[in-house]
Order: structure tokens, then sequence, then C-alpha cells
């Protein structure tokens, strides 16, 4: 018995080192790829920004100043009020396409994924069209006598909230529209029976069920649009600048590749930490429902 | 409690698809009642309108003789519990439960009280502060029951509420969903397409086939007296045997024998009989037709003779101690008492 | 319970989808309107904007070098992240979760930083051609794309069935060419066809990879925008347009669309 079992276990440590083998020559063309073309270029970068205090006084430098704090908070107030305006207009849209007979609601979805595949450049270039000072809202309210001189829409912290909702919009329906779909109508009907109205069950029967649904499309829409280059830079104009606009800006016209790296540094780790606290969240949701 | 009547209630999703027609059903206050019938057969949709989750295309449904046709699902004051529980998955024991005296904003107090009493009452207090998905499949349907009853409804409805659990516990439910609508006096619909259930809980049965109610008696008529081919079928008859001739309300002629029954209903075509009614190698006078065993099945309690005479192939249970081998002529008794005449 | 015939439900998401929709739409209109600037409603009819389109030599030479990297980068990510995926779903791996994780990272560092840290690092400090550092860039984009598509489905593959055309004396790579490949070739072509959109529409991380004789498409548009405002713009945006709705005819043609909705990170 002994030998046998023995016998059994080189075979077996024979295969696992076969496979293991295997396994590695499989997995390292995209290690390596990762280690050389991501996180080598990345840590690259990164380490002349640490000098001075603890390492920090770039950082420091770079906090202190006025300006990159208007820009710091700029960045982040625009990305959260595009998430929050996402969730309210996308909600009730993907509760409405989840909740259709499957012919119209694939055509619905057609709809939704055409902006999400149409370049961003254009989605942005028509909100140029309409807000600009010569643009199609403008002329309508002229024309109905509603102001007596064109407003300034355009390059303004406005114009780059409007652009990103229109950019992450679609991105927050895909997200929501499979939870919803993923709900059971039972219990839905249950409270309706159990005497709630339709809007309490809307607030209290079914966004709770669809926490996570909705905490995946803020963070994609929070990410996305704190991280976004083209929104801000063709509906922002020059003085309405975010981090991304200004790690261009200092690297390119300004020359100053190790303040961009500072920027570039500091947008890595917010969206790390969004990311993160996502994954957080999740997992404490998923927690939540199987406790006793 | 309340008393639930239903006129001539018609649905059609489109002109050529009528799922109910012209439905009557009258249910006393304190009642538990069935909808018995096949999947497809429109209980299902009974169900859901009389909730006021689906509109029905023309007829009423009176609560205590009143209108509540136009009244939406959640001012009818109804409990319902539903094939997948439908338990709130983000809300404990408790606060499913709870949810419907807290739509009724009752206070604190109050639903403090009558949580409790319905949690000890079905034996979940110790799992008040549980989640649905770390409840099994029973404790599920408790808190559904639960959930359904503590807003005292004035219907409780029960949509094929044991069907995903296993069979013991299948029993021990559907006694205590009686034991408890018998405590609270509460009038029921259960709707199953399972015989047995609906027999062991039921005051009055309505059985359902294609949008129509075919018969809507006691279990224990139902089962003895079905009154056409279908409920018989349905509920385990096996042969079905064509009337050729009427001689009188009682006595029929199927081909060329002569086959009297004892009791009747209007307009009979079928005659139908039970395997284990049926009298293998009797000596009696009437009633008899002759045959050949062409197979035979071992049952447990009994063997299952395919016998082949001139009425047609007829299905007989008889019990002897010795198989009886095939191509063996016999002679078979259509009791009477045990012969049904069944209308189309 | 909420219905799709409640009146409010159905007035928001019909002006919703109005909002996602009627911009699109003047777009197009605007393409056609012969005033030398862009006007909403157009004064004439005329197709000289696109015309001028292709009168553009960035617009010509950017899109064919969108596409050729766009079709490499999506390519390359093919190449690296089948195998890599079948590594993680078939085989015993130590810590298997951080190198998911290493493989989704790049979704984790915005684009812009991508492009910036790859240009100092390959650009400057190695003196690599921008071509091969922008098809870098790009296919660091599409390989989490790829990840993902072909995670989802070789984790729903039964597995025996691989193991029966082992038994059947089918050598391993033969096995996974003939049996393993057909079986998740609907999500192959959707984790192609997203990388290459995604791609072939990225700005942020061409943004610094481009040079006197490279140019993509998008970024030229981008140029061409902060110079002038002509209805060029629109035509050229009526033309990608039409290219993604080809795209996504070819898709439902060949998989489906609801193969690219696939993509749950």
């Amino acid at each position: 018995m002994k030998i046998c079992y023995s016998i059994f276990t080189t075979y077996e440590q024979e295969m696992i080192k076969i496979r293991n083998r295997s396994a590695f020559l499989l997995l390292l063309p995209g290690v390596l790829a990762i280690l050389l073309f991501l996180f080598f270029p990345v840590i690259q970068i990164a380490l002349p920004t640490f000098a001075g205090h603890f390492g920090l006084s770039n950082y420091i430098t770079f906090l202190q100043s006025h300006y990159n704090q208007g820009v710091l908070i700029r960045t982040l107030i625009i990305a959260f009020i595009t998430m929050i305006i996402t969730l309210t207009l996308g909600l009730p849209l993907s509760v409405w396409i989840a909740r259709q007979r499957s012919t119209v609601r694939n055509l619905l979805s057609v709809v939704i994924l055409f902006p999400i595949l149409t370049n961003a450049v254009v989605r942005n270039f028509t909100w140029i069209i309409i807000l600009g000072k010569n643009g199609v809202l403008n002329t309508l309210l002229l024309k109905l006598n509603f102001i007596d001189q064109p407003l300034t829409l355009l390059y303004s912290d406005m114009a780059i909230v409007i652009g990103s909702v229109y950019l992450f919009l679609p991105i927050m329906v895909t997200s929501l529209v499979s939870s919803v779909q993923e709900l059971n109508v039972e219990v839905e009907e249950a409270a309706a029976i159990l005497g709630s109205r339709p809007l309490v069950t809307f607030f209290k029967v079914m966004i709770p069920q669809l926490t996570t649904g909705i905490l995946t499309g803020c963070i994609l829409v929070f990410a996305g649009a704190m991280t976004a280059y083209t929104t801000p830079q063709l509906l922002g104009g020059n003085r309405h600048l975010v981090m991304s606009t200004l790690i261009y800006q200092q690297a390119m016209t300004l020359g100053d590749w190790s303040s961009a790296s500072v920027v570039a540094i500091i947008l890595i780790i917010l969206t790390v930490l969004v990311l993160g606290m996502m994954r957080l969240v999740a997992k404490q949701l998923d927690r939540r429902s199987v406790n006793d | 409690m309340a008393e639930l009547e239903i006129k001539n209630l018609n649905m059609s999703y489109d002109k050529h698809l009528e799922i109910l027609k012209s439905l009557n059903l009258h249910v006393k206050n304190g009642e538990l009642i069935s909808i018995l019938g096949p999947s497809g057969c429109g209980k299902t949709t009974t169900l859901r309108i009389i909730a006021g989750l689906l509109r029905q295309t023309d007829g009423q449904v009176l609560i205590d003789g009143k209108d509540v046709s136009k009244l939406p699902v959640h001012k009818r004051n109804f409990g319902m519990v539903f094939q997948s529980y439908a338990l709130f998955p983000h809300l404990n024991v408790f606060d499913n439960v709870a949810f419907g005296l807290r739509q009724r904003k009752e206070k604190v107090s109050i639903i403090q009280k009558r949580v409790n009493d319905i949690l000890i009452a079905t034996g979940l207090k110790k799992l008040e502060k549980r989640f649905p998905d770390a409840l099994s499949g029973g404790q599920q349907q408790r808190v559904s029951l639960a959930r359904a009853l503590v807003v005292n409804p004035k219907l409780l409805l029960l949509d094929e509420p044991l069907s995903n659990l296993d069979a013991k516990l299948r029993v021990s439910m559907r006694e205590e969903i009686r034991r408890l609508q018998q405590l609270m006096h509460t009038t029921t619909v259960f709707v199953t397409h399972d015989q047995e259930e609906c027999f062991a809980i039921s005051d009055r049965v309505a059985v359902m086939n294609q949008g129509v109610i075919e018969q809507f008696d006691t279990p224990q008529k139902i089962y003895r007296a079905p009154k056409t081919v279908f409920v018989a079928r349905f509920i385990g008859y096996e042969n079905f045997l064509s009337v050729t001739k009427k001689i009188s309300s009682t006595s029929f002629y199927v081909k060329n024998v002569k086959l009297d029954i004892n009791s009747t209903v209007d307009g009979v075509t079928s005659l139908s009989i039970r395997p284990n009614q049926i009298v293998l190698g009797s000596t009696a006078k009437t009633n008899i037709v002759s045959g050949e065993i062409q197979s035979s099945v071992f049952l447990g309690n009994a063997y299952r003779y395919t016998v082949s005479t001139c009425i047609g192939n007829l299905k007989v249970d008889y019990l002897g101690s010795k198989r009886l081998s095939n191509g063996q002529n016999v002679q078979l008794e259509l009791p009477a008492a045990a012969l049904l005449g069944l209308k189309k | 319970m909420i219905k799709t015939n409640n009146k409010v439900l159905i007035t928001i998401s019909c002006v919703v989808l109005f909002f996602l929709i009627a911009p699109l739409f003047m777009i197009v209109v605007t393409a056609f309107g012969s005033g030398a600037t862009i006007d909403f409603p157009i004064q004439g009819f005329t197709f000289k904007w696109f015309a001028n389109v292709f009168a553009q030599p960035d617009f010509v030479s950017g899109f064919e070098m969108s596409f050729l990297v766009a079709i490499l980068a999506s390519a390359l990510a093919l190449l690296v992240g089948v195998p890599l995926v079948y590594a993680l779903t078939h085989y015993h791996i130590h810590h298997q979760q951080w190198f998911q994780v290493l493989f989704l990272s790049p979704t984790f560092i915005p684009e812009i930083v991508i492009g910036f840290a790859l240009y100092q690092a390959m650009v400057i400090l190695f003196q690599l051609p921008l071509l091969v550092t922008l098809l870098v860039g790009h296919f660091l984009l599409c390989l989490p794309y790829v990840v993902r598509l072909i995670t989802a489905s070789m984790t729903m593959l039964d597995v025996h069935v691989e193991e029966a055309a082992w038994i059947y004396g089918s050598s391993r790579i033969h096995a996974f060419l003939t049996i393993t490949l057909p079986s998740i070739r609907s999500s192959i072509v959707a984790a192609f066809m997203l990388s290459f959109i995604n791609s072939f529409n990225n700005i942020p991380i061409s943004l610094f990879l481009n040079g006197p004789n490279l140019n993509m498409l998008p970024t030229s548009i981008l140029n061409y925008l902060q110079n002038n405002y002509d209805p060029t713009v629109s035509a050229v945006s009526v033309l990608l347009m039409l290219f993604t709705a080809m795209l996504m005819i070819l898709v439902e043609h060949f998989i489906g669309l609801n193969a690219l909705s696939k993509d749950r990170s």
C-alpha cells in the first residue's frame, strides 16, 4: 500500500509540475507586458516626483497652490455631479427599458449602445454646436425673446458637466438595466399587495435591491468623468482645467514634465482609491445579506 | 375576512387568445377554496386578476358585494403568497413581516406586537434577525405566509405556494396553512396543480380547464363523482368509454354492450371507471364484458392488467397472489355503483 | 410594482432618450449645411463638406493609422489575453485573484497617464519608435476587455468536454484549438470588436504619442476643431457614426449585439 501510495504521489507531483510549467508559459507574456509596459513606465514617472520632506515636497508644493487646488476640486466636483445626474436620469430609464418586451428592449439597447461606441469627439462636438455663442440653444432663446444677448454657455464648468453626463449616461444605463433585469418582479407585486404605492415600491423595494448595480454604475461614471480628457478639453476651454487637461498643459504647453508627473500620480491615486472603494463597499453589501 | 364573488370574468390578451371565458365563482366568508388545473388553464391568471395585478378584459370581482375591479392593487388590502416566496431580499425576517403594517402607518408598538405574535405563531421568532437568503425554502415560505397574514387581509391568495418545497415539507406546510387559515378565519383562494394538496386542505375545489371552471364542489364530491371527462381524467380515472346509444338516463350502450349506472348527470357522453373498481372474474349477470389479457405490470399493491375487450382496452387493477398470464380470457364486471356518467 | 405603462416613467424615459439621440441627429443635419460655419437649422443643402473631409490629408492618413493600430492592438491583446485567461480558468493557480487584478490593472490607470508614462519611458528613455509605443498603449487599452469577456465565457465552459477530447486521443493543443476555441468563438469576436472600437475611438492614449507622420483620426479631428468651426467636422462625424453603425450591424449579424454588453467589471 505504501509503495503504491508513493508511486501515486510522484505521478501526481509530476503532473502538477507539468501543469505548473504550462500555466507559467501561458501567463508569462501577459505578466511581462503589464510589468514592462505599464508598471515600469508608471514607476519611472513616479520615482523622480518623490523628493524632499518624506519624499512629498513636490506634492506639498503642488497642493499649496490655490490654482491647483481649484483644478483638483473642480475635477472631483464635476465627476460627482455627473455621477448624481446620470444616476437620477438613468434609473427611471433603465427600469423602463429593462421591463419592456424583449423586441422593444433590444431596440432600445441599440439606442443606448450606439453612443457608447461612437467617438467621444463626435459626442462632445454636438454640444459645441448646441451650447456655442451662436449655437442652437442661444439662437432658440433669442428667437423666443427669453434673452436679448447670447449666454456664455460653452467653455464653462456647466458645459463640462453636460458633456460628461451625455458621455457617461449610456454606461450608467447599461450597468443598471442588467441589474433591473435580475430583479424578481413578484417581490414588487408582493409589496403592492401589502399596500405599497408605486413610488414607495420604487424607493423602498427596488432601489435597495439595486445597490450593487447602482454602485457599479456610479463608480464607473465617477472614475470615467474624473479622468476624461476629451470633454473638458473641448467644452471647458483653457480656463476650466481639470486634472487630465492639466497634465497635458503642464507637459506639452509649459514643458514642465515633472509637474505633469505629479498630477499624473495624484490622478492614479485618486482612481485607485475610487475603484478600491467600490470593491470594498460591494463586498460589504454582499456580506450584509448573508449574515445571521 | 370577506366574501369573494367573481362575475362573468373574461380575459384575453388578444382577440384570438382567450385565457378566461366568462368565469363565475363564489367564495363564502372564511372559506378556503382551491383552483385546481393543469398549467396554462388560467388559474394563475384568475388569481392575479383577483389580486389586481392584472386587469380583466371584462367582468367583475366583488368583495363583500362591492366591485373592486377599478381599485389599484395596493388599496385592496389582500395578502398573497407567491411560488417564488418573493421576500424582500434587503430586509430581515422581522422587517419583511412588518412591511405591510408600516405601509398602513400603524403605531410602532402595534407593529411590534402583531409581528411578534405572528412570528411566534409561525415558529419564526428565533429567526427574526435573519435575511431571506440565510433561510431554507420552508422557512422562507413561512415568512411569506406570516407577512401576508399579519395585515389581517380581507382575502389570502396562495399561488402554488408549495411547489418549490420537497415532498415532506409540503405536507407539513399545507397543514400549517390550513391551521393558520382556520385560526384567523381568513377567506382564502389557493391555486395548485396538485390534487392531493388541494383535497387535503380545501373546503371546496374548483377544477379549471382552458379558462372554464368545469366543476366546483367539495373534495369528496370531486373525487367520487366527477361530472366531466376532464375532471375525471385529472383526478385519476383511467377507463373512458364513449356512449354509442342512450337508452335511459341511467342506461347506455357502449358499442353493443349495455351498461347501467346508478347516478347520472345531464348530457352523458362518456362512462368511466377506476381500474381498481373493475371486478375481474365476476359472475354477475349485468354490466359484464369479456376480454383477453394483453399485458400486466406489477404496481406493488396490485397487478395492473391491460384487457382488450369489444369496447376497447380496459385497465384493471387486481390483487391476486398469482400473476395471470397474457392471452388468458377473463370476465370483467363494471359495477353500476362505480361506473360514472360524464359530460364532455 | 412598477409597470412600463406608468405615465411618470414614460415621460422621464422619453425625455432622457431624446437627450441621448437628438444631439446626434443634429450633427447629421448640420453636415449638409451650405453656410461657411455651422448653422442649425441649415440654410442650404450641400455635400461639399464630405468632399472636404477627404481633402484633409490628416483625416485620411489618420483613418488609415487608427484602423491599422486598432486591428493590430486588438489582435495582440487576443494573442496574449486568450492564453492567460485559459491558464487562469483551467489551472489551479496560487493567488489567482491577484493575477486577475494584474491583468485588469490598465483600467486603474487613467488613459492619459498611460500615454504620458509610455511616452517618457518608451520614447524618451528607450528611444523606441512612436508607432511601437502607440501600439503598446492601445494594447494595454484592449487587454482588459479581452480578459473580462473571455473569462466570462471560459468559466461557463464545461471542462469535461475538453477532457473528453483528451481521452479520445486529442493532444492538449489540438483539443484547445478544435474544441475550446470554437466554443468561445462569439466572445472572441465580441472581445475583438470591443477592443477594436475602443482603440479606434481612443484619444487620451494617443495624445502624447503622435508625431509628424503619425496622426490618429480622433486626435486629427480634435486638432482641426481647435482651429476651425465649419461643417467638415459634422461631416466626418457622420462618417464615423456610419462606421459605428456598420460595425454594430456586423456584430449583430455574426454574434448578436448582446455579446457586447456582457462586459461587466
